[in-house]
């Protein structure tokens, strides 16, 4: 999906690995934890990235590889060679968040589509269980969908 | 709640202690708004010393969010006035333990526990 580079966009995102989610068994603590390394990674993309240009786009990729979660944010940002540091006026956490939510996290600039990319990933613990037999996160996410 | 809701605030006073009832997002313009919603570096209003912040129906927060949430406890560390909140998920107290929050900020069981100034631990 894509979303443009102003604040609020981050929660279309959120509607949407909802929605992806739900396809599968998830522990609470996963999603909350997929919830906030994803929306920081756009926020950093629309913020950092884009610098908060409306018209610049951030692309967000989900896909499955087994009981694994990927995850791609892209922006069209020339990217960072270290991780900044935590500033003085207490912000910069959203990396951080990343990699301690995340189980792998790297950043690359792609070639072909010229642009930045942020890749997380996390390994889900219920994946692979048949839904009906766990007591997972799924229908919660599903049926707060429903309710908004 | 929608998209571009963002922060309603409710405020009341009980006992010495500065309950503040908040609904929808914290982020950085919501942040902003708590900031600015009373001249914090000039104390609690009508001479509370405890700022308890009612965090149960807030649905996402997000670094920047944290990031303001810091400043205000921050303000109020150095005798102006001691700060907690209840209604805190899981994932979130997570967080706040991350950045270091919890140093000065209370994390309550219950809003019982939170407005209780009778006993405190620590």
């Amino acid at each position: 999906m894509n979303i443009q580079s102003q604040f609020g966009e981050e929660k279309h995102v959120i509607k949407q690995l909802d929605l992806f989610l739900s396809q599968g068994v998830i522990e609470e603590d996963e999603y909350y934890d997929i919830r906030t390394a994803v929306t920081e990674a756009c926020l950093n993309a629309m913020e950092h990235g884009n610098h908060l240009q409306p018209y610049l786009p951030v692309r967000i990729h989900f896909e499955w590889l087994k009981s694994r979660l990927i995850i791609i944010v892209k922006d069209c940002g020339k990217g960072f060679w270290k991780i900044p540091a935590n500033r003085a006026d207490d912000r910069g956490w959203g990396l951080p968040f990343i990699h301690h939510l995340m189980d792998y996290c790297t950043y690359y600039i792609d070639l072909t589509d010229r642009c930045f990319c942020l890749h997380m990933e996390k390994e889900l613990k219920n994946r692979l269980r048949q839904e009906g037999l766990s007591h997972g996160y799924s229908r919660g996410i599903a049926n707060q969908g429903q309710n908004k | 709640m929608g998209i571009q809701e963002e922060l309603l605030i409710k405020a009341k006073t009980n006992k010495g202690v500065y309950l503040l009832q908040l609904t929808g997002d914290i982020t950085k313009k919501s942040g902003k708004q708590l900031l600015e919603w009373h001249n914090w570096e000039a104390g609690l209003p009508e001479q509370s010393e405890k700022l308890i912040l009612d965090l149960g129906r807030v649905n996402y927060i997000n670094s920047s969010g944290i990031a303001d949430l810091i400043r205000l406890v921050r303000i109020g560390k150095d005798g102006l006035y001691k700060s907690g909140c209840f209604g805190l998920n899981y994932h979130y107290e997570k967080l706040f333990h991350m950045v270091g929050l919890t140093k000065w900020l209370t994390i309550y069981p219950s809003e019982w526990a939170a407005m209780d100034t009778e006993t405190e631990v620590g």
